[in-house]
């Protein structure tokens, strides 16, 4: 190959091994956490005990829609949001724009309601600035979990910057791992050799990142675009384009509706629409959100779930009145435009929500291919040195980190359930864990067989969690099984596999240890 | 001409490790996003006006990726300059202008 | 309809895969299989691994592309990632499991047979049935007798090498038992005749 020289690919080969190992760790926590947090309704519903409902808002919303909103002040139709919560419960989002007079910043003054599913009375009713929206005890565990994908726990904006820097290493690594490789498609079937030296390692790791290549790419690229679009691009795109103007930009992009009729005027039948919106897109309504409601401008928009074999999902726009659909609302723009259209891909290429259960399992199973990738990568690097006590101890810690990432996370989920009752979880998850890690590094201090002590401490918590969330009163089997929870079971009984499986890699491991015997056998001459 | 360009190299021969940091580092974050910028006035708005604001948002780790590759597989060193430093003072010139 | 269309994507891909990978010439020389002299159906599987994703590209399934995409890579690395020696291991286990389960079945279906033959109709029924189920032996049986004879030599062979270890072992332990008393009788020395001496 004339385009790689010798000096080229060594470049190549120092930049992916050491921004793979400086980087490589918080990679590996950005991946594995990523990876489990597609299922971030699916854990939210799991957490919360509570059996899940995917049927979008149903059909029937009108009725009780009018009726709830006589008890609202005028001013809040503005703008009003409706959709369903993870408990099967239903949403009214009530709220308005108005300048602070003391700051002079524009604050969203909300009316916010809970109705409850079955029989449709407000459970609930908060009004206040959306600013000041009180938390959510209940989605604790979900909220950590996305957190420490999404900005690694870091204070916003830094988190989410180091994530996109990340991402940017990942494509990087990506790219760079086939120019130095070469022969992708020929070593594309080649097990790892069963030898203790290099080249078994080396196996592993290059095969998990030929098959994971375009996948890591995707993922990264998305990544990347998430940590820096809006910290970074948005502002210096208004920059470049408006002159800094955010206002003109924010105008081009969404639109000014000037002159609306304010005059009273009934909303047109809600399920009517709904029921054209699904005709239209052979797909279920995830949201409705109206502008102006009871008046002549009033707008229904239609936020529907990805129709069949499609990645985005579209949002409908029909005249409030009338109920006159008026075509498709792009994400980006008021027109349909390519960068709108790949920008609605963007999010479900990177979540893999756009196809229910199953593009979230292989979207799992993708995100975890890439850890490994990520794990193997750092331990082959530090293998190639392990002469060098420094980097011998870097590998342990490898390791460490390797297992005691889920670890840590399994012991806030039991700081999560032990705490919802009586204190805030939202303090005391975080809390966990950071005592799962300091355990985890508690075993790592011990250098023989660490990585069976922590897969077995994987294991002990994998097993109890379902008994805790029972204990802490969680929806039961029966329950779930006869309501339709099907997240809860298959939550539990991964995790009790998850469980089995750790506990027969671990055992042997930690036990042999325990009883090996002073003498090695040694092959006889024969 | 030709002493010019052979001191030059001279120079970032001697100094090529440091000088491949600050080119893969600062310079290409720098020319990334400095692209990004520019693009917006030159890409075609399309019927929405949007797409010369969302394309260039939307490339820009593929943009990243991109000269970053370029600037660490650059075997001639004061062409790997010249192209930066090339690429920042066009951009920052038609930026300025159209500013 | 369509989940069945990408499972059946997913499905003929991974068969591709399972073609290519089983013949791959390197795959086999790395881990000293028998060199495959032709792949007749290197295009055919090839075909079949990328076929039904340029399938769903052109009918625009873009979803089932993707998941079809993801699947097969996670899906095509696990299958590439095992190596031949586990492959190898998991049918043994499979064939010894299957075989002590028709073992097992044999067993049963002759203690049936004996009750049954205790009286005439079941004699005749017993007649009948036997002579089918027991003249043609399972075909895996010959294999079954050979894996056993290999198997009885192996454990002949290892139980000599274990002996050898042991009395290696036993040895090892005496020598160390010898000069631990040796350690331990000449702490009691010390300790002891201080003590004596004061006393």
């Amino acid at each position: 190959m004339s385009f790689l020289t010798q000096a080229k690919t060594k470049r190549f080969l120092a930049v992916h091994g050491w921004s793979g190992t400086l980087l490589g760790l918080l990679l590996y926590v950005c991946i594995f956490t990523g990876s489990i947090v597609v299922f971030e309704d699916e854990i939210d519903s799991w957490s919360r005990g509570q059996i899940a409902h995917h049927e979008g808002i149903g059909t029937l919303v009108d009725h009780k829609f009018r009726v709830t909103a006589r008890d609202v002040d005028r001013k809040y139709y503005e703008e009003v949001s409706i959709f369903r919560l993870a408990d099967g419960n239903m949403r009214y989002l009530f709220h308005t724009h108005e300048t602070d007079q003391e700051t002079g910043r524009i604050v969203e003054p909300i009316v916010r309601m809970t109705l409850d599913s079955a029989t449709g009375d407000v459970i609930e009713r908060w009004e206040g600035l959306r600013s000041e929206l009180p938390s959510d005890p209940g989605g604790a565990l979900r909220n950590f979990w996305v957190d420490l994908h999404v900005q690694l726990y870091m204070p916003n904006p830094y988190g989410i910057i180091l994530v996109g820097v990340l991402g940017l290493a990942m494509m990087f690594a990506a790219v760079s791992g086939i120019v130095i490789h070469r022969h992708v498609f020929r070593d594309a079937f080649v097990a790892a050799r069963s030898s203790k030296r290099l080249v078994g390692a080396r196996d592993l790791h290059v095969l998990a990142g030929t098959w994971g290549l375009p996948f890591a790419f995707i993922l990264a690229f998305t990544g990347a675009f998430f940590g820096f679009a809006g910290n970074v691009g948005v502002p210096l795109m208004s920059m470049s384009a408006f002159g800094g103007d955010q206002e003109a930009m924010i105008e081009t992009i969404v639109g000014v509706r000037e002159d609306i009729d304010l005059t009273p005027a009934p909303l047109a039948a809600l399920d009517f629409v709904i029921r054209d919106g699904m005709s239209r897109t052979g797909a279920a309504v995830n949201a409705i959100q109206i502008t102006n409601y009871d008046s002549a401008g009033a707008k229904i928009m239609l936020q529907m779930d990805p129709s069949p074999g499609s990645l985005a999902p579209q949002t409908l726009a029909f005249d409030g009145v009338s109920r006159r659909f008026e075509g498709e609302a792009p994400l980006f723009g008021q027109a349909p435009s390519i960068g709108s259209s790949l920008l609605g891909i963007i999010g479900p290429l990177h979540f893999g929500n756009f196809a229910g259960l199953a593009s979230k399992l292989v979207w799992l199973g993708m995100g975890l291919a890439m850890a490994f990738v990520t794990a193997s990568g750092m331990l082959l690097w530090t293998k190639r040195r392990e002469q060098d006590q420094l980097w011998n101890g870097f590998r342990h810690w490898i390791v460490v980190t390797v297992w005691g990432l889920p670890f840590a996370m399994l012991v806030s989920a039991v700081a999560y359930f032990i705490t919802v009752p009586v204190a805030d979880p939202n303090l005391w998850t975080p809390l966990g864990f950071l005592a799962g890690a300091v355990v985890a590094v508690g075993l790592g201090l011990r250098t023989e067989s660490t990585e069976a002590r922590l897969q077995l401490a994987n294991a002990a918590l994998c097993l109890a969690m379902p008994v805790l969330r029972h204990l802490m009163g969680g929806t039961s089997w029966a329950e779930a099984l006869i309501g339709g929870g099907t997240e809860i079971l298959v939550i539990d009984i991964l995790l009790l596999a998850m469980g089995l499986l750790l506990l027969r890699k671990a055992r042997p491991a930690v036990s042999d240890r325990e009883i090996a015997p002073i003498t090695p056998i040694q092959e006889p001459a024969e | 001409m030709m002493s010019y360009l052979q001191r030059a190299n001279g120079f970032l021969q001697s100094k090529a490790r440091t000088v491949r940091w600050v080119l893969c580092g600062p310079t290409t974050l720098f020319v990334t996003l400095l692209l990004m910028m520019g693009a917006a006035h030159w890409l075609p708005e399309g019927d929405a006006k949007v797409d010369n604001i969302a394309l260039p948002v939307l490339a820009f780790p593929l943009i990243w990726v991109i000269v970053f590759l370029y600037a660490l597989a650059e075997e001639n060193l004061v062409r790997g300059v010249a192209v930066m430093v090339g690429l920042i003072i066009g951009h920052v010139g038609m930026l300025l202008a159209v500013m | 309809m369509s989940g069945w269309l990408i499972l059946a994507a997913i499905l003929a891909s991974l068969s591709g895969l399972v073609y290519l990978a089983w013949t791959d010439p390197k795959r086999r020389r790395t881990h000293d299989l028998p060199k495959i002299a032709r792949r007749p159906f290197v295009w055919p599987a090839r075909i079949a691994t990328f076929g039904p994703g340029v399938y769903l590209t052109i009918i625009g399934h873009w979803s089932g592309l993707a998941i079809w995409a993801g699947a097969v890579t996670t899906l095509g690395w696990i299958m590439a990632a095992i190596t031949p020696e586990t492959y190898a291991n998991l049918r043994e286990d499979l064939q010894t499991k299957r075989a002590s389960g028709w073992a097992k079945a044999q067993q049963l279906s002759k203690a049936a047979l004996s009750v049954s033959a205790k009286c005439i109709p079941g004699r005749v029924l017993a007649w009948r049935i036997e002579l089918p189920v027991l003249a043609k032996a399972p075909t895996g049986t010959p294999k079954l007798a050979e894996n056993i004879e290999g198997l009885k030599a192996r454990v002949t062979a290892l139980e000599a090498r274990l002996h050898r270890l042991e009395d290696r072992q036993a040895s090892d332990v005496a020598d160390f038992e010898a000069r631990d008393r040796i350690v331990v009788s000449v702490g009691e020395d010390q300790t002891d005749k201080p003590l004596n001496a004061a006393e």
